[in-house]
């Protein structure tokens, strides 16, 4: 195989493992967060809701960012070489 | 059913979908050039015409063989798989006729070929993970549902730029789904799958270098949402996503350099310069997209099969990760 691969597969593999770790942190992490504990009023569920989605919101755009940036330093180091 | 009873159904299923692609192509490879229906090759010196769409001749046997299934089985998700496929090919053979000219519409066409799954409730709101099992997702999965199909489908048709890169992608990447699939209790799903298989294979033998046919969008479309219609309603989601990774970033690498969803023949700065010795070199324009096959050439130029066997290497090495993840699924 040549070594010209090596890197793609490395970007592969990178988003295989952030879509492991990043389903594990927001199934496992932050789907269990309860800051209110015992309040079942609207506006602490509401919020409650809110931060867990604000938080899987930024995890899904570094993501995007990190994959982004893989792609930005694979091609520039190429077209600069 | 029983062990033999599920052998001959996948012989069968895999038997006429192949046998159907391989004539109905050979019929289209023959027939299409007459009528005027060809495209040129770009990635070849001289811009030999070639036959297109093939789309048809996959579309059918996906849909004969998949209706023949339903008669069988008597399971509404293999009548959803069959429907995703005929509403996304059909938006397929409308783009490769009238061509959408705005990039927007076709994506938007392709949630319709969503709505069979939802409609028909083939869905099931607990995607499977791997290692920590179902998460309830009851408000987000059905918007998942729609916007999946364009993205897969679009994702696939934006791997058919080389000969024989679609078809062969299609076939490596469609393993894990059958393996994840046979490793899960009811094996319906696994036997719906068998088609695609087998049509992608008998396609390739026309579409392989050099090409005698293009399967068009109504090919690539209809591929790209059968394979996501079985990742939902056989509940292998995560495993496709894995498969699929190179189609997924190349789209969303494209996309993130062209900012916006595009048209590919409208993309003015070719990602790919063809060589006085047919070979392909990657572009050095920094505004040209960020596609995968430029991003394979970037080293120095290749040979248009070097390129896909490169292509077939990366689904490969995608596909295998795809088999840890349902094997941390469904066996850890």
């Amino acid at each position: 195989m040549r070594s010209r691969l090596l890197p793609l597969m490395g970007i592969i593999g990178v988003a295989w493992l952030l879509v492991f770790l990043g389903s594990y942190i927001i199934f496992h992490l932050i789907v269990p967060i309860d800051l209110f504990p015992g309040r079942t009023d609207y506006i602490f569920t509401f919020f409650n809701s809110l931060l867990k989605v604000t938080l899987s919101t930024v995890l899904s755009v570094m993501w995007i960012l990190i994959m982004i940036k893989l792609r930005d330093i694979y091609i520039k180091r190429k077209l600069s070489d | 059913m029983d062990l033999f009873g599920l052998i001959i159904l996948i012989s069968f299923s895999f038997a006429l979908a192949f046998s159907l692609t391989y004539l109905l192509t050979l019929t289209l490879v023959k027939t299409l050039p007459k009528k005027g229906s060809v495209v040129e090759d770009y990635h070849k010196q001289g811009k030999p015409k070639v036959a297109w769409p093939g789309g048809p001749a996959i579309l059918f046997s996906l849909v004969v063989v998949e209706s023949i299934l339903y008669f069988i089985y008597g399971d509404l998700r293999i009548l959803s798989i069959a429907l995703v496929t005929v509403i996304a090919g059909s938006v397929g053979l409308i783009d490769d006729r009238m061509k959408f000219n705005r990039g927007i519409i076709k994506p938007g066409l392709l949630i319709l070929a969503s709505l069979p799954i939802l409609l028909l409730r083939t869905y099931d709101f607990h995607p499977i993970f791997p290692i920590f099992g179902s998460v309830r997702l009851s408000i987000v999965y059905p918007i998942l549902v729609l916007l999946a199909v364009p993205i897969v489908s679009n994702a696939t048709n934006m791997m058919d730029v080389l000969n024989g890169a679609l078809s062969s992608f299609m076939v490596i990447t469609t393993i894990p789904l059958i393996f994840a699939l046979a490793l899960r209790p009811d094996h319906t799903i696994m036997v719906a799958t068998i088609p695609l298989i087998a049509s992608s294979l008998a396609f390739y033998i026309f579409h392989r270098y050099p090409s005698k046919i293009f399967p068009g969008d109504s090919g690539s479309l209809a591929l790209g949402a059968m394979f996501c219609a079985i990742a939902i309603v056989g509940r292998v989601e995560i495993v496709a996503v894995m498969a699929i990774l190179p189609a997924i970033l190349n789209s969303f690498f494209i996309l993130s350099s062209i900012k916006g969803f595009i048209e590919h023949r409208n993309i003015k700065t070719r990602p790919t310069i063809l060589l006085p010795d047919s070979r392909l070199a990657a572009s050095k324009n920094p505004s040209a997209p960020a596609t995968l096959v430029r991003m394979i050439l970037i080293d120095g130029p290749l040979s248009e099969r070097e390129v896909v066997s490169d292509i077939f290497k990366l689904s490969a090495f995608s596909a295998f990760l795809a088999v840890i993840t349902a094997l941390a699924t469904w066996c850890v």
